[in-house]
């Protein structure tokens, strides 16, 4: 019954209260950051988010849990605010480690920065937000043979980068 | 070279695990357009929380926790007699109380205070439902109160004399058996600055600082809340109070305050929250007659001086006997004040459900009010004859037949026809169910023309 429960719990519009709200975003807000770190950097993830969230309170009765998650509908509406914060570039973190891993790590960024905005929304947030495939196509706007074809084209991309400079 | 979906996989593991949490603190009172916190106990909600296995949801759920569901000090006078109760009272004044105002040392009876005193009186009975209710001062320090009959009287007396002083009161940690009904008094110290490891329960602020009330619904569990809104200055302490007070979201080790009415427990919540912006919900497990006491002590505020009974009695005409199917009830002129009063007859064959008596004396009330709500006082006090019958008995000359009511009342003022109220209760004359409404006979159907004057 549980995990009956919570399946409905999960798949219920929100409400005008806002302590529901917050008791169902709550759990939601460390994806939510890791997509805005990724898509806005370090430094404005916060703000970000926070804007994400202001806009999700007032949207609220647009959520349709038919049309997918909770979870996913807050990341897609993190993607916009991430998007009209103006910037969509990845903040390299220092390495703690050394040799040819970490510069394998400069490339990889590298590499991520000459994708098409789609293949690196695409990228970040299946690989490094760690989204299902499922969910990524919400955030994206697509279907999930989209994304599972923006995944490849991306992979092959970045491999041909990465190899060429591995050559 | 590593296959690249690998690659990423790692990367983006490793990515992850170096992102610094979150600052963001999720604060229902950041959400205002809801303009609502929860204070109370949500057994959905905190349900909720437990099936998400997310301790933080319990979070914003801000709040309180009603420690008792005890009934309150206070009774909730109500108009829908008991089932089935015999006839006992039938006076358009049941009780007559008289109030006597005090001073104080530094403050003397002026007669602003007794038109003050007299007017919160007046609207605590009103919002509790007992219309038709006279209050008048008399002399230099008396405030006398006429009240229909209802069947709570004890709870009407309650709420008049209550001074209504509210205090928000903190509660030490160390006190873990302060629930509703606990006893603080009136002479608790105002708090330190220091709110952290309190010895004593204090005054944090009081009833004055609370900007607005009303009564509500929870949306979500359908259970009668109060809504509260503090003034900016008692919205900064009880946040104050709160930050101190809130140790976690699985609630244990949570500070509580008590809200105090004239020195005794009114609701003891505990703070599951550590921000509430001014706004609060009571609710969870109080009922709406609770909640709508506690919103006429909120919404009237405290008395300016305190108030004494000095005597309160029953009119005589409760010492109507009663039991027979068609009682008629003449109230004699000694009774009241003449020419107030009213004859109640049931019609042969047919018992309402509830007190006849209480009933027609909510009706007599109910148009009084409508009268001057509508400012179509026809005189006071009206003479009214209330005659119940079955609907299909209801001559067409007063709007009749009304076949879908088992049992009507016409009245009548003046002699002139002022309306039927029909209700949907009734037993044979063997005492055998007929229908049924839920026993509210004022919910079900009520035709009021203005009478002309």
């Amino acid at each position: 019954l549980r995990e009956a429960t919570r399946g409905l719990e999960l798949e219920t519009r929100l409400t005008d209260s806002a302590s529901d709200f917050v008791s169902r975003v709550e759990p939601l807000v460390p994806a939510m950051t890791l997509l805005a770190g990724r898509l806005a950097g370090l430094s404005s993830r916060d703000d970000v988010v926070q804007d994400a969230l202001a806009s999700a309170w007032a949207k609220r009765g647009q959520f349709d849990p038919v049309r997918g998650s909770l979870k996913a509908w807050l990341l897609t509406i993190t993607a916009n605010a991430a998007r009209r914060r103006g910037r969509h570039k990845l903040v390299a973190v220092p390495s703690p480690s050394t040799g040819s891993d970490a510069e394998l790590k400069l490339d990889v960024i590298r590499a991520l920065e000459s994708l098409t905005p789609r293949e690196r929304l695409a990228i970040d947030c299946h690989y490094y937000v760690g989204l299902s495939v499922a969910e990524t196509s919400v955030v994206m706007r697509c279907s999930e043979g989209t994304v599972k074809s923006t995944l490849s084209t991306a992979r092959e991309r970045l491999r041909g980068i990465l190899e060429g400079d591995l050559r | 070279m590593r296959d690249i979906d690998e690659l990423l996989r790692s990367d983006g593991a490793e990515w992850r695990a170096s992102q610094p949490p979150s600052g963001i603190m999720l604060d229902a009172a950041d959400f205002p357009a809801s303009a609502r916190l929860r204070v109370g106990l949500n057994r959905f909600a905190v349900g909720a929380v437990g099936l998400a296995g997310a301790i933080g949801l319990a979070l914003l759920l801000a709040v309180v926790w009603l420690q008792r569901p005890t009934p309150p000090n206070i009774g909730q006078p109500s108009l829908s007699p008991s089932p089935g109760a015999p006839a006992s009272t039938a006076a358009a004044e049941c009780y007559r109380g008289e109030y006597r105002v005090t001073s104080t040392p530094d403050h003397p009876v002026i007669p602003d205070d007794l038109s003050t005193v007299r007017s919160i009186i007046e609207q605590r009975i009103d919002t509790l439902g007992v219309v038709g209710a006279i209050v008048q001062v008399q002399g230099s320090d008396l405030i006398v109160v006429q009240l229909p009959c209802v069947s709570d009287v004890q709870g009407v007396r309650d709420v008049i004399s209550a001074t209504g002083r509210l205090d928000f009161v903190p509660i030490p940690l160390s006190m873990t058996d302060v629930g509703q009904g606990t006893v603080l008094g009136t002479s608790l110290p105002a708090c330190p600055d220091d709110l952290a490891n309190l010895a004593n329960p204090c005054v944090l602020f009081s009833g004055d600082q609370i900007a607005s009330v009303s009564s509500d619904v929870d949306s979500t569990t359908g259970q009668p809340v109060l809504n509260f809104t503090l003034k900016s200055a008692a919205a900064t302490l009880f946040d104050k109070f709160a930050a101190v007070a809130f140790a976690g979201y699985d609630g244990s080790g949570n500070g509580q305050f008590a809200i105090v009415l004239d020195g005794t427990v009114v609701s003891a919540p505990t703070v599951n929250a550590r921000r509430f912006g001014g706004q609060g919900q009571i609710g969870g497990s109080l009922t709406a007659a609770e909640v709508n006491k506690l919103v006429t002590m909120l919404r009237y505020g405290a008395l300016p001086l305190p108030v004494e009974e000095v005597s309160f009695t029953q009119l005589a005409a409760s010492a109507t006997p009663a039991g027979s199917h068609a009682p008629t009830l003449q109230p004699t002129e000694s009774m009241m004040p003449a020419p107030t009063g009213y004859t109640v007859t049931i019609a042969p064959g047919l018992q309402p459900k509830w007190n006849a008596e209480a009933a027609a004396s909510a009706m007599l009330n109910s148009i009084v009010g409508n009268e001057r709500r509508t400012g179509h006082v026809v005189a006071e006090p009206v003479i009214i004859s209330v005659a119940a019958m079955a609907g299909s008995d209801v001559p067409t000359s007063v709007g009749g037949p009304y076949p879908e009511y088992p049992v009507c009342w016409v009245v009548h003022a003046h002699g002139t026809f002022v309306g039927t109220i029909g209700g949907q209760a009734a037993y044979g004359s063997d005492g055998t169910f007929i229908y049924d409404d839920n026993g509210d006979p004022f919910a079900t159907h009520m035709i009021l023309p203005m009478p002309s004057p």
